[in-house]
């Protein structure tokens, strides 16, 4: 036979393909579990009901936790991130040390901030300046806003006929420009749309506030020397255009400060903002309805060093040149109790602060779902919905003593499937009398990208 | 279930060779093939499957009458009732929606597609006609009927398999340790294309259109990458399904024959989803009359086919526009034929490749006006820059890349086939390295499935 070798070649893969699928049956983890390598939690094995066999969620999980209880799948996924990695001109070094990593990325769209496979494959652009007309002229101020919001219309684009974009400027010392994000009219056009339609769901009294917080990256440039200053009129244009009761808080202006002191505001070794910029970013929505929150001085921590993130974890290499990360966790005042809602309405336990972890799981135990309240014990009879995207986590504590329940949800299509949610957004904001909803967004989630062009409406 | 899956290369395949190869008995491997075809269906619409089991019984039947009536008018009608109820199916979950919604604009909210419908009803249909036209004989034996409907490897992403093909091997087929090492090959490599091919082309597509607008670079980019992301999707789903096949002893037809060699648009039709084309072929263009009935008659059957065709991929106006782009194509190929004999056939190919990657834009875009402004921006209408940061970035980022799916749209495994086959001593060392290659590349693929999540299959929802 001429084939033979092929057969049993063959033969042998298809078996041990078999074998590796029933070991993992036999002795997979059967319970989810975080993992810090990627920042999420892993699948365990699905619950075996009817329903969930009608609804296909059995089948969706078997084919998660297969790929999740692989043994070694940290080190596959590193692997095969360094194989593409391989194939690019982009090498991580490169990515490690340069802004530009999460331009492309953020720029034009990319909304999935939590544990992308290999962040520092992103490459940068050898030289953007020549596609960005217009990057070397002297910074002009920022526009004024004109226009009259109309309330009714909520079709009807609102900013003036003149702005054709929004941008992001990087500001170098001599004066010039590098234009980092551009928003285009159309997507500025929707995001008031859509901070205006969760403004409609609200009681009277009730507030949205939003904010787009940009990636570590950008935020280094201003620590390293190569800009001196952001500017964004994108925030400015934002907050002429909404409605009453619709705050848009610029987490720009609140970071740039704080950045240029040289604050440690985000992780080096991450791709996530740390808690002291979170608590600024809180501090200053909560002013804009009269709370003068407090600080994060004014809580205590417990400082779990030695953590590498996203941004190492996938480049073993760049252990040895770069210092770990100390993952700050607050120690709530309260006893918070929280629980996660499922897609029925089921709810079980899930943690608010993980005081002992050593990576940003330690803030609420990362990003569960689809729905979470918090039950903070502040008798204030207001109650906040926060949506967003891994930002939130380490957001949402500082929320915690200014209201009666936190709620939380991630609408990113891994996190979140409507056909499975027993109720819409709006639905979820009637039922729980929320008064205030917060989006928060890292950029890469933000007004150019699917969360607020598409999601943040088809589930409302 | 996809073939790309943990669950179908990790449980669901060795499980069903186990089973299947643990008894010769062709009624056993039959029985083994049914449950686990079903299963492999239900996997991805436990309810849907009623209807393809409803689909199936209701052919059976009607074939059955057909054959017992002695009169023509009967069978007519019989074989009008079974058309009408396939087709009937295949509207409702398909086209109502788009007829409702999008031509009359009634408020309406189309029932979700059940996964291969069109490729199932086509496959049934060519049962019943054929019987009809009595190519075939009835099949008695409704089980048999229902493994060649519901056959997984063929089920929903096709190779359209006419009943005509696999009738004898529904009663009887062999298999052998060749043909299980050879389609398993084959099925390897077919999920390395998948997954190492399309699935990253794919990647990089959805990175360089994320930006909304486009710049000339970036929608030439975009269209290649399609190109690509498409041709190794569809033809790696025909490829594993040939291979499964082969392992489990059918023999299904090609479905791909390098189609982005081709130098015209006819010839292209030749090499792309030849399944589609051939049933087309058999079962509407020669039915209306084929070319038989004068120049005008052609002209209109031809429409028809185009039409069907690309209502056929889907149930929206780009895909009608898709079609009647090609019928033009192809009337403008055939009408100026002695003209494009006079060109190098460097030009032809290129011409036909860009002509096909146009058409890929116009699939692409389920929004007919996005389509249009893609097919601008390549023509530099309303572009935005020779290059934007997006395409620079993908560019730089699957530089090293890019050039392996272009290589791999040449032939080089026929290439290499007829090197071993013309040198017998460079085959003997050749067939073990290739059967080699084939499995690493499976194991590659594997911890790509394992390492990477980016992995939709474009023509289930076909």
């Amino acid at each position: 036979m001429k084939h033979r070798f092929t057969f049993w070649l063959t033969y042998a893969c298809i078996a041990l393909f078999g074998s590796l699928g029933l070991l993992l049956l036999l002795f997979g983890k059967k319970d989810a579990r975080p993992s810090d390598e990627e920042n999420r939690m892993l699948a365990g094995f699905p619950a075996l009901t009817g329903e969930s066999l009608k609804s296909g969620e059995f089948m969706e999980g078997i084919e998660s936790y297969l790929s999740d209880a692989m043994p070694g799948r940290g080190r596959i996924v590193a692997k095969t991130a360094s194989w593409m990695n391989a194939l690019s001109l982009d090498k991580a070094n490169d990515a490690q040390a340069d802004a530009d990593v999460f331009e492309a990325v953020e720029q034009f769209g990319e909304d999935e901030p939590d544990a992308p496979a290999n962040p520092t494959e992103t490459p940068e652009p050898t030289d953007p300046e020549p596609t960005e007309p217009g990057q070397n002229e002297p910074a002009p101020d920022v526009p004024e806003p004109t226009a009259s919001a109309d309330p009714d219309a909520a079709g009807t684009p609102r900013i003036p006929r003149e702005i054709e974009t929004c941008t992001f400027r990087q500001i170098r010392k001599d004066g010039t420009y590098r234009t980092t994000y551009t928003f285009e009219r159309e997507r500025v056009d929707n995001a008031i749309r859509v901070l205006n339609a969760y403004r409609r769901k609200l009681p009277e009294n009730g507030h949205v506030f939003f904010t787009q917080v940009p990636f570590p990256d950008i935020a280094f440039t201003l620590q390293n020397g190569d800009y001196v200053g952001w500017e964004s009129d994108l925030e400015a244009i934002l907050a002429a255009n909404v409605d009453d009761g619709v705050e848009v808080v610029s987490a720009l202006d609140v970071l740039e400060p704080g950045l240029l002191a040289g604050e440690d505001l985000y992780f080096r070794t991450d791709h996530h903002w740390k808690p002291r910029a979170a608590c600024k970013v809180a501090q200053a929505m909560l002013k804009r309805i009269g709370i003068d929150a407090l600080g994060y001085d004014d809580y205590t921590y417990n400082q779990n060093g030695g953590w590498y993130g996203s941004r190492v974890s996938g480049h073993p290499e760049l252990k040895e040149t770069t210092e770990p990360d100390t993952v700050e966790v607050l120690i709530p005042t309260l006893p918070v109790k929280g629980v996660t809602i499922d897609w029925n309405g089921t709810e079980k336990p899930c943690p608010f602060m993980v005081t002992d972890r050593h990576s940003y799981l330690a803030y609420l135990g990362g990003t569960l779902g689809p729905w979470r309240r918090y039950e903070t014990g502040v008798d204030c009879g207001r109650k906040a919905l926060v949506i967003g995207d891994s930002y939130i986590c380490c957001f949402v504590p500082y929320l915690a003593p200014y209201y009666e329940e936190v709620h939380t949800t991630d609408l990113r299509k891994d996190y979140y499937d409507a056909k499975r949610a027993a109720w819409t957004v709006s639905e979820y904001l009637e039922r729980n009398e929320i008064d205030d909803v917060y989006i928060v967004l890292s950029t890469a989630s933000g007004v150019n990208a699917a969360y607020v062009t598409e999601y943040l409406w088809k589930y409302l | 279930m996809v073939f790309s899956g943990l669950t179908f290369l990790l449980l669901f395949l060795p499980l069903l060779l186990l089973l299947y190869f643990i008894n010769g008995n062709v009624r056993w491997r039959n029985g083994v093939l049914v449950v686990f075809s079903l299963i492999f269906y239900a996997w991805g619409e436990p309810v849907m499957v009623l209807l393809l089991i409803c689909s199936t019984a209701i052919h059976y039947l009607l074939a059955f009458l057909i054959e017992k009536a002695a009169r023509p008018m009967p069978k007519k009608l019989l074989l009008a009732l079974g058309v009408t109820v396939s087709i009937g199916l295949l509207f409702w979950f398909k086209y109502a929606g788009f007829l409702l919604g999008d031509v009359l604009g009634i408020a309406f909210t189309p029932p979700s597609l059940p996964i291969g419908i069109s490729f199932y009803t086509f496959q049934i249909l060519t049962y019943t006609i054929d019987v009809y036209r009595k190519r075939v004989r009835v099949q008695k034996n409704p089980f048999r009927l229902l493994l060649y409907v519901s056959c997984f490897p063929q089920l929903i992403a096709g190779p359209i398999v006419q009943y005509a093909d696999v009738e004898d091997a529904l009663a009887s087929r062999k298999t052998s340790m060749t043909d299980f090492g050879l389609g398993m090959r084959r099925f390897f490599v077919g999920l390395a294309k998948k997954v190492l091919l399309a699935n990253i082309c794919g990647q990089a597509l959805e990175q360089t259109l994320a930006g909304g607008s486009y710049s000339f670079l970036g929608a030439w980019l975009s269209a290649l990458l399609y190109t690509l992301q498409l041709y190794f999707d569809f033809s790696a789903y025909s490829d594993m399904a040939i291979g499964l096949g082969r392992v489990l002893g059918f023999r299904y037809k090609e479905n791909f024959r390098y189609p982005y060699l081709s130098c015209s648009a006819s010839e292209f039709w030749r090499r792309w989803h030849i399944s589609l084309g051939s049933f087309f072929r058999d079962y509407v263009y020669i039915p209306l009359g084929g070319s038989r009935k004068g120049r005008l008659r052609t002209v209109l059957n031809l429409l028809i086919v185009w039409s069907l065709t690309g209502l056929w991929h889907g149930a929206a106006w780009n895909f009608l526009v898709w079609g009647l782009y090609w019928f033009a194509l192809l009337l403008i190929d055939k009408q100026f034929q002695k003209v494009w004999d006079r060109f190098p056939a460097i030009v032809l190919w290129l011409g036909t490749f860009v002509l096909s990657m146009i058409g890929w834009v116009l699939f692409y875009h389920t929004d007919l006006s996005a389509g249009f402004t893609h097919i601008g921006a390549m023509l530099g209408i309303g572009v935005n820059g020779w290059i934007d940061a997006s395409t620079l970035s993908v560019l730089r980022q699957y530089a090293l890349y890019l050039p392996i799916p272009v290589l791999c749209c040449l032939p080089v495994v026929p290439f290499v086939k007829r090197l071993m086959k013309n040198h017998p001593r460079l085959g003997r060392i050749l067939r073990p390295v290739t059967a080699t290659c084939a499995v690493l590349l499976a194991v590659c693929s594997l911890l790509f499935l394992i390492g990477q999540s980016y992995n939709p299959f474009i023509y289930f929802r076909f």
